[in-house]
């Protein structure tokens, strides 16, 4: 094992440059670089932190608004629900007020109709009897005595004299 | 045997003055294998560092700059439970420096040849060398006591000031001891540890020797995280504030 002063001095001078180098070239740089990375690693986190925090905020507002927005369609389709009930009900009564009317002038038309027709079947069937009447007794009978028998098959007829049966 | 007593020699007999390359003039400092040894593993260093982090990008584009940033952070998280997180980030140039040279020094001891041939020689096999380390060390510790502190950091010397006669001397050989404690331990053991692999060697030579040199990065790769670890402490006890 050996001792010299020749070597204690260089190894203090050659350890003073390699450190001095090493700090220059390896240390330094590095250090910076690894510092640098750490505190954009740190603002990104937080940029992320607070974006995250923004984007919750934004979906809260979102179903709020979504909530509100449901609430009032809901509204929207009950009143208009309560519309169309209403107008059904009034279109519905409408329309059987006036079909009740309808058939009720349907059915006076028709009675005074009927009566009418009866009136003139009538008369018809008394002309008819008559001419029935002097074919078969092949003479003309005169005309009260005519009448006389035309008025008493008339009154022998059913439902006579304007009364409809 | 012949083998073993070139090992204890250090590297061939009368290799005394012989190992010299050159000397510096006006200076009288001669470089030798160590300090060639010590200063190609500062180049392979230093441009393997300036290579991966020529071009660094906020994300890491080579693998260079991915293994740097991993060896960087890595020694921050290693040092930050010993010294504290913001001991850690002052310290880490320091402290990263020495176990990479260390660790790197007494690995250059277990290259095929180390120690016999020129040019190559394992630097913390020698004292002077871990002298000088300690010796930074020691410098390290005190500026960065007094410049965290200033005088206060003399106290603890002279606290209760009716033993201060006792303390003071007890102090200061103290702070004296600690790096001599620091240089003997790493070259004895890395000197150790080359003679116990050379031994090993020599009683089994017709084995692969991967047995003795598995042992040997084991001693290498303790000892800088030894050295690195205590000198972590001392400088973390040197910028504490007392409660």
């Amino acid at each position: 094992m050996e001792f010299s002063t020749n070597e204690l001095i260089w190894a203090i001078i050659n350890f003073v440059v390699f450190f001095a180098l090493l700090r220059l070239f390896l240390y330094r740089p590095v250090l910076k670089l690894l510092d640098a990375r750490r505190e954009e690693i740190r603002n990104n986190l937080a940029q992320a932190e607070t974006a995250r925090q923004e984007a919750e905020a934004a979906r809260a507002e979102y179903e709020r608004q979504a909530v509100k927005a449901r609430d009032e369609a809901q509204a929207v389709i009950s009143r208009a629900q309560a519309t169309a009930d209403k107008t059904k009900d009034e279109l519905l009564s409408q329309a059987q007020k006036q079909s009740q009317e309808m058939i009720e002038r349907a059915q006076k038309a028709i009675t005074s109709e009927k009566d009418r027709a009866l009136n003139e079947i009538r008369q018809e069937i008394a002309d008819l009897a008559v001419m029935a009447a002097s074919k078969v007794v092949e003479r003309s009978l005169d005309v009260e005595q005519h009448r006389e028998m035309v008025n008493d098959l008339v009154k022998k007829m059913p439902g006579s004299a304007g009364k409809a049966n | 045997m012949d083998l073993l007593r070139l090992a204890v020699s250090g590297g061939g007999e009368g290799a005394g003055k012989s190992d010299v390359f050159f000397r510096l003039p006006g200076l009288g400092l001669e470089v030798t294998s160590i300090v060639t040894t010590t200063w190609a593993i500062m180049a392979i260093v230093l441009v393997l560092c300036w290579l991966g982090t020529r071009n660094l990008g906020r994300v890491p584009r080579t693998r260079g700059q991915a293994l740097l940033e991993l060896a960087v952070d890595g020694l921050r998280a290693f040092f930050a439970p010993i010294v504290g997180e913001e001991n850690a980030r002052r310290f880490l140039p320091l402290l990263g420096s020495l176990f990479i040279f260390i660790l790197l020094a007494n690995y250059s001891g277990l290259l095929p040849g180390a120690g016999h041939i020129r040019g190559l020689k394992a630097p913390t096999s020698n004292w002077g060398v871990t002298a000088g380390l300690a010796a930074v060390v020691f410098f390290s510790v005190q500026y960065s006591g007094i410049r965290k502190r200033g005088l206060r950091y003399f106290k603890h010397m002279v606290d209760p000031w009716y033993l201060s006669p006792l303390l003071l001397p007890l102090g200061v050989i103290e702070e004296f001891v600690r790096p001599f404690a620091l240089s003997l331990r790493l070259v004895a053991n890395i000197f150790g540890g080359e003679i116990v692999v050379l031994a090993l060697l020599m009683a089994i030579p017709w084995f692969l020797p991967i047995v003795p040199l598995a042992l040997e990065l084991i001693f290498g790769g303790i000892q800088a995280f030894i050295f690195t670890f205590l000198t972590a402490i001392y400088l973390s006890t040197a910028v504490a504030e007392e409660h």
